[in-house]
């Protein structure tokens, strides 16, 4: 180290310009060529640098080594480094971590499989026998699907059942509180089970008893009468029809297309001149004098101030007599507190009958059909055959009536379905069309093109 | 100021919802819904005052009440189905892409919609599943006739076919046909099982003819086939349990290589089951027979009424007759007839029965030219080939065979001959006003035998015919005295009582005496009571009463009128015949 040179010694640069730092710059360098380069020679050993011959002239003949693809290639080696510091670890480089959990289901099925899978033909084989062996496992689970095997109404518990009862019978224990506290956590706590809601249905028969007369070789009697039965119904229903018919229909006249045309036109022009004859109108109005529905009063009219003395006279002495009737009345009913007594008990007995009779007919209406959704349900006609057509072999009768119907009509009949109207159009909505003005095609288009 | 009380908040208002609301509250799509509510049984419902129970809507909603739709909500079907809306947009998304494994995958994969539970909760009891079965089974019936429809699960038509043979197997086995009517819709058939009688109907069997989509809602019946057919299936199971029987049902012969077969097949139903022609397999050996199988009536009997009891008893037997109404029988089924109906009703009772091979390809045991055949069923005018031993008779002696309860004499019923009327075992039996002749009742009660004179009086001999007249005379004579009888035994009756008072000293136990009821005197009471009745009866409706009364009273005159007529027709003609008898005698002695 030399000695110091004066100077200030305030700022950074006067540092530099009186300190002089090449000795410690050349051993830096130096260390750091070292570094890169590695030891020097000079403080290697001999063995490191030298080596002795003991396999004498005898050359090997080497085959020329095959150059390996993954060696670099020579042009880039300048490229590579050569120092001899290790390069700074990255530090972007994730670490991954060594799984050590091994999937079961990869080690017993596909490894085997990797290991004997060597050829493409076998492992088209194989995949054939899979296919076929998944398509069999699929069948054996569809066919286990409508498979009832166990008895629903047996006392025996499955496992699983039996752990419930036994959680059951320790919650028994808990305080009602605590139950309540943790039910929203665990639903199992809660004591509340639902019932299935019983409903009284109708009580029609589920299956309606047959007619006699529906036989395929019924007795004469029970023929007659079941057609009997059905031609009431049908009388019924036509008159029903012709009411409904006379009420709306024929409420209106039918008239021809040109009459209509005439009478539109004649209603829309009548008073216009040049249309109507005015000639008829004249000759009323002639004859028929103008008055009006309430005409004025008159002075002629007037009441005289006698007539209205007595009126009030009459009125007052009414009024008076009224109120004397209302005092009598009340005097009267103090008399008849008793009796009063009795009529209220009787108002209530009525009453009371009144609501038990409404209540008997609710409960009897409740058993019968009623009325769910916006359309009525009306019963169909049953079926029946004709005498024709009974041949009185079972060999020639025709099947006549709808077992499928029935059974849905019944179950509308229970109140179990609520009777719609089958939909069998579908009413899309209409999506209304724009065209771009730009395709539009106009006349002079069209001349233009000479189409 | 108290709290305003609003509308609609308690009461009826609160207590219905409209079916809109449901489906919000439930958060499932109408469809779904539909199925969950007939899955669940639950039903809409009519308010007493619509308009409040629609919180003051006018027009006719569909309501439910809000505790049902609760009810619903804790139903963990719900999830399922709301899983299978998921898949199946999957699914139908995976077809509009056009990807093929995805929709293999997806279709393979759709997830089931188990029921079982709901079965269970819908019935607690299996007696309550039993009761419900009428439906069931007529649904199942029809849906085993029909083709592939669109609107119907392919498998579900597999299914119904399956449950009723499985079902009609159990009938067989455990003997429970009761009635069979044939109707023109169909034919109806009643069984008694565990003491339900359970009615349902086969449509004839004819091609399916497709219906009109305005009259049947078949998603909804296709829905109610699903339940249905879940619960037959589990009844099915028990019933074959009971009788000690494979459930998937096994068919008799017993040996390894047919046993694996019908593993293969599993359940299929094969032709070989749907025969219903080979007993079934069971799972114990000397197990009672349904049809040999006895009730000791007589231990309970007493403590009900006794005509009751009696009845019973009587009924009893007569089922039990009933049961072996075949058996012994060999049937031949000709081509023409319905095949699967007759076997039914002729194996519920223990006949054998066969039919030709053509018809059905599998389960007949005997072939047409078996001499032991005692029957052959025949629904044709004539038949070139007969055998002597064997009679031809048309299907529906079959039929009033097992409604008469009784083997019907077959001779109304050969081959080509006009039938008798085919009568309804279902109607209500009511009295008449009228006369029946007996020819007539025997029509409907085979227990009422017509005297055919003509082969009886042969054999009656002149001193049997006397005897009989004895017989009658003694029989009236009775029943005038009757009255005057009771009366006296009354009388003797009350001075052994008192002389009993008087001999008793001390008090002992007795020996008991059986309580003789004075019938005399209860009908005398009965008509005093009734005299009383009538009396009591307003003014407005006595005349009416008088003149039913008076009505009845001639219409009773006229029938009494007409059997005496017969009776003495009958005596006159049963008198010539004697004579004829005697004159026939006459002769041969003087011939001799």
């Amino acid at each position: 180290m030399k000695t110091k040179k004066k100077g200030g010694r305030r700022l950074k640069r006067d540092w530099r310009r009186k300190i002089d730092v090449t000795d410690v710059d050349t051993y830096l360098d130096e260390k750091r060529l070292e570094e890169r380069i590695g030891d020097p020679f000079s403080e290697k050993k001999d063995e490191e640098l030298f080596h002795i011959d003991t396999s004498g002239k005898k050359k090997k003949s080497l085959k020329p080594k095959k150059k390996s693809l993954n060696a670099p290639l020579k042009c880039l080696s300048s490229l590579q480094s050569t120092s001899a510091i290790p390069p700074l670890a990255q530090r972007s480089v994730k670490k991954y971590k060594k799984i050590n959990k091994t999937d079961d289901d990869f080690d017993k099925n596909i490894k085997p499989l990797r290991k004997s899978i060597i050829k493409k033909k076998e492992a088209k084989e194989l995949n054939k026998i899979l296919k076929s062996k998944v398509k069999t496992l699929q069948l054996k689970e569809n066919s286990s699907k409508d498979l009832f095997d166990k008895d629903l109404w047996t006392s025996y518990r499955e496992p699983g059942q039996r752990k419930d009862k036994l959680i059951k019978n320790v919650i028994k224990w808990l305080p009602s509180e605590v139950l309540n506290h943790n039910a929203k956590i665990l639903p199992k706590l809660s004591n509340k089970k639902m019932s299935h809601p019983s409903q009284s249905t109708c009580s029609a028969e589920d299956m309606k008893c047959p007619h006699p007369g529906l036989s395929y070789n019924p007795t004469i009697e029970d023929h007659v009468s079941l057609l009997a039965n059905i031609a009431e119904k049908e009388t019924e229903l036509i008159k029903h029809e012709a009411h409904i018919n006379r009420v709306t229909q024929n409420l209106f006249k039918q008239v021809s297309k040109d009459k209509h045309e005439q009478m539109i036109i004649e209603e829309l022009t009548e008073g216009l001149p040049g249309f109507t004859d005015n000639s008829d109108k004249e000759v009323v109005e002639d004859t028929s004098e103008f008055k009006a529905i309430n005409p004025p009063t008159t002075r002629d009219n007037q009441k005289t101030t006698k007539k209205r003395k007595i009126q009030r006279r009459l009125r007052n002495e009414e009024r008076q007599r009224m109120n004397a009737k209302i005092e009598k009345k009340k005097v009267s009913d103090l008399y008849r507190l008793r009796y009063i007594n009795k009529e209220l008990d009787e108002l209530e007995n009525s009453t009371n009958k009144k609501k038990l009779k409404r209540l008997q007919k609710r409960q009897i209406n409740n058993v019968s059909t009623r009325r769910l959704g916006t359309n009525k349900f009306t019963e169909s006609l049953d079926a029946f055959a004709l005498p024709k057509d009974l041949k009185g072999t079972l060999r020639e009768t025709e099947p006549q009536g709808n077992i499928f119907k029935d059974c849905f009509e019944s179950l509308q009949k229970r109140n179990i379905l609520s009777v719609g109207k089958k939909q069998l159009k579908i009413h899309k909505k209409k999506v209304q069309a724009f065209m771009d003005p730009a395709f539009k095609v106009t006349p002079d288009m069209l001349a233009k093109y000479s189409v | 100021m108290p709290m305003q009380k609003k509308k609609f908040q308690s009461g009826e208002g609160a207590r219905y919802v409209t079916r809109r609301a449901a489906l919000n509250k439930l958060q499932l799509s109408l469809k779904d819904f539909r199925t969950l509510c007939i899955i669940k049984g639950i039903y809409p419902r009519e308010p007493a005052h619509r308009r409040r129970a629609q919180r003051g809507k006018s027009g006719i909603h569909i309501l439910y009440l809000k505790k049902d739709i609760l009810f619903l909500l804790h139903e963990p079907m719900i999830w399922k189905l709301r899983d299978l809306q998921v898949h199946l947009n999957r699914l139908r998304r995976a077809k509009g892409m056009h990807q093929k494994d995805m929709i293999k995958r997806y279709a393979n994969t759709i997830p089931r919609v188990a029921i079982d539970h709901v079965v269970k909760e819908r019935y607690p009891t299996f007696i309550d599943a039993l009761r419900d079965m009428d439906d069931a089974l007529t649904l199942c019936c029809l849906f085993a006739t029909f083709p592939k429809l669109k609107s119907i699960p392919p498998n579900l038509i597999a299914l119904c076919r399956r449950l009723t043979v499985e079902f009609m197997h159990v009938c067989i086995a455990a003997r429970a046909l009761r009635k069979v009517f044939i109707s023109i819709k169909g034919i109806y058939f009643q069984v008694e099982l565990k003491g339900q009688a359970i009615t349902w109907v086969i449509p004839h069997n004819y091609p399916h003819e497709p219906q009109k989509k305005q009259e049947v809602d078949f998603y909804t019946m296709a829905t109610f086939a699903d339940f249905y057919s879940t619960a037959l299936g589990f009844v099915n199971f028990r019933l074959y349990n009971n009788l000690n029987l494979h459930y998937p049902p096994r068919l008799g012969s017993y040996n390894a290589e047919r046993l694996e077969e019908e593993i293969l097949e599993e359940n299929e139903t094969s032709d070989r089951v749907a025969a219903l022609n080979l007993p079934l397999l069971k799972t114990a050996e000397d197990v009672e027979d349904p049809a040999d199988a006895e009730l000791d009536l007589d231990t309970f009997a007493m403590d009900g009424d006794e005509s009751k009891a009696e009845e019973a008893r009587k009924e009893y037997e007569k089922v039990r007759k009933l049961k072996k109404l075949f058996e012994g029988l060999k049937v031949f089924l000709n081509r023409e007839v319905p095949r699967e109906p007759l076997v039914f009703a002729l194996r519920c009772f223990g006949a054998q029965v066969s039919w030709d091979e053509t018809t059905f390809p599998e389960g007949a045991t005997f072939p047409e030219t078996d001499e032991t055949i005692t029957h052959q069923i025949v629904d044709r005018p004539d038949i070139e080939k007969q055998y002597i031993s064997r009679y031809y008779v048309q299907p529906q002696w079959v039929f009033d065979c097992v409604n008469a309860r009784e083997l019907i004499p077959v001779d109304k019923y050969f081959l080509g001959t006009p039938l008798p009327p085919h009568l309804s075992p279902f109607t209500v039996e009511y009295r008449t006003q009228r006369y029946v002749p007996p020819e007539e009742k025997a029509l409907t009660d085979p227990s009422v035998i017509v005297n055919k004179d003509q082969e009886l009086l042969d054999e009656i001999s002149d001193n049997d015919i006397e005897d009989i007249e004895d017989d009658k005379k003694e029989s009236e004579d009775e029943t005038m005295d009757a009255d005057d009888e009771d009366l006296d035994e009354y009388d003797g009756e009350m001075t052994e009582e008192q002389l009993a008072e008087i001999k008793r000293k001390k008090m002992k136990v007795e020996s008991g005496t059986p309580e003789v009821i004075n019938k005399g005197k209860l009908r005398r009471e009965m008509h005093q009571m009734k005299l009383l009745k009538e009396k009591m009866i307003q003014k407005k409706y006595r005349n009416l009463y008088k003149s039913m009364k008076s009505g009845r009273m001639k219409r009773e005159k006229e029938i009494k009128l007409l059997k005496y007529k017969r009776r003495i027709h009958e005596r006159t003609s049963v008198e010539n015949k004697r004579a004829e008898i005697r004159a026939r005698r006459a002769q041969a002695a003087t011939l001799m």
